[in-house]
């Protein structure tokens, strides 16, 4: 069952957009990491049941740190945040067994549903 | 850090808000000039720093630089002009007039949060 | 500097509006004439405005439906959309226009079409149309991010 969420974005509103719409559905956010390298030190140590990743950040970019996500724990679930535009991307990111990515702008049926087809 | 935003803009004063708390601060809201000086009577000895909008109605950003500066009381805390005004003669002029720092909107939550610090004097 | 078309001052009016998108709420925005292919129907219920004085006058104006309204400013402040309250939207999609044209008109000062600009306003009702006299010169673009569609509008009055 999921129920701790990490989320790893550059952009301060998406976290806090993200966590108000997962808390009122009763997840838990877990962590906040700002880049890819962050994401991935936070995911090794909260052990987290989901991470909702964004593509485009400093340091290590969303797919870099995905990869490394998925080689410490193959059965990683992550969430790919993607904008208009990353379609290059996108196929790159199902090549590492992601399949959902959800589209900026994202509301909360979108949120919920994407967490849904995860179980 | 308590910090005063003077924007006709309910949108630019929650952006604002949304910045000082990522740095555990106190907002105070100022819809316009006058409203502002008014807050500023009460208020100014706990304000650290003052975000203000150059366009907005009854006493434009540009008056309230300058009754500021002009005000021993408030003199020395910094202003942080954050406008749309993006002409460099205006720039110039608001520097000249004693704003401190100047932000101009667009601008990202991130790039607001690290100019805030840096006025603050805690930046890098 | 030479002469400027209505078409390219529309140009610049929406290629800052998706720099201002894209700083402020993160969003990707594509721009297209109106009018052109693939262009969906779209009901705005709220719109931003601004008059401009210049050499000749004109208003600019962004209208959208009320989603898209809440979606933009739920992404700007962090605020969730259900959160925010009718005073948001148009104060929000005004700010809009007013932070859209501040760059355009740093670009254009010191040329003919320098202008003034005025204080923002919104509108807002059920299927929203501004309506100019025949032969006024105008131009209009529609805008994408990703379901949020927006109109922009400037024309001489």
């Amino acid at each position: 069952m999921i129920k701790r969420i990490l989320i790893v974005d550059d952009s301060p509103i998406i976290h806090t957009l993200l966590r108000k719409t997962l808390e009122k559905h009763d997840f838990e956010v877990c962590g906040d990491a700002h880049n890819g390298r962050e994401g991935v030190e936070m995911y090794k140590e909260l052990k987290p049941d989901l991470v909702f990743m964004d593509i485009t950040m400093p340091i290590i970019d969303g797919l870099e740190a995905s990869k490394l996500i998925k080689e410490y724990d193959g059965q990683a679930k992550i969430i790919m945040l993607s904008a208009m535009g990353d379609d290059d991307i996108i196929g790159q990111a199902e090549e590492l067994g992601i399949d959902i990515f959800l589209k900026k702008p994202f509301d909360e049926y979108k949120i919920i549903s994407a967490i849904s087809k995860m179980i | 850090m308590k910090v005063l935003a003077i924007d006709d803009s309910i949108m630019v004063r929650k952006i604002i808000r949304g910045a000082v708390e990522v740095l555990d601060g106190n907002l105070i809201e100022a819809s316009d000039g006058i409203e502002a000086l008014e807050v500023m009577e009460e208020e100014y000895k706990d304000i650290d720093l003052i975000l203000l909008d150059w366009n907005m109605p009854r006493l434009n950003g540009m008056e309230v630089l300058k009754q500021l500066k002009a005000d021993r009381r408030f003199r020395g805390i910094p202003v942080m002009m954050v406008t749309t005004e993006s002409e460099r003669k205006n720039i110039v002029r608001a520097i000249q007039a004693g704003a401190a720092h100047y932000l101009i909107k667009p601008f990202t939550i991130e790039e607001l949060v690290k100019r805030i610090m840096e006025s603050m004097g805690k930046g890098e | 500097m030479s002469s400027i078309s209505i078409e390219e001052i529309a140009d610049l009016f929406a290629n800052n509006l998706s720099k201002v998108l894209r700083t402020m709420a993160g969003f990707e925005v594509s721009s297209i004439q109106c009018g052109q292919q693939g262009m969906p129907e779209i009901e705005p219920s709220i719109m931003g405005a601004m008059i401009l004085h210049g050499q000749k006058d004109a208003m600019i104006s962004l209208a959208m439906e009320d989603n898209t309204a809440y979606m933009l400013i739920a992404y700007m402040t962090g605020i969730l959309p259900e959160d925010l309250e009718e005073q948001d939207l148009y104060d929000g999609v005004g700010e809009l226009v007013n932070i859209m044209t501040g760059e355009v008109k740093a670009r254009l000062a010191n040329t003919p079409y320098q202008f003034r600009l005025t204080s923002p306003f919104a509108l807002g009702g059920d299927n929203l149309k501004v309506v100019f006299k025949k032969n006024l010169q105008g131009a209009c673009r529609f805008l994408t991010a990703g379901e949020l569609e927006i109109i922009f509008r400037i024309s001489y009055i």
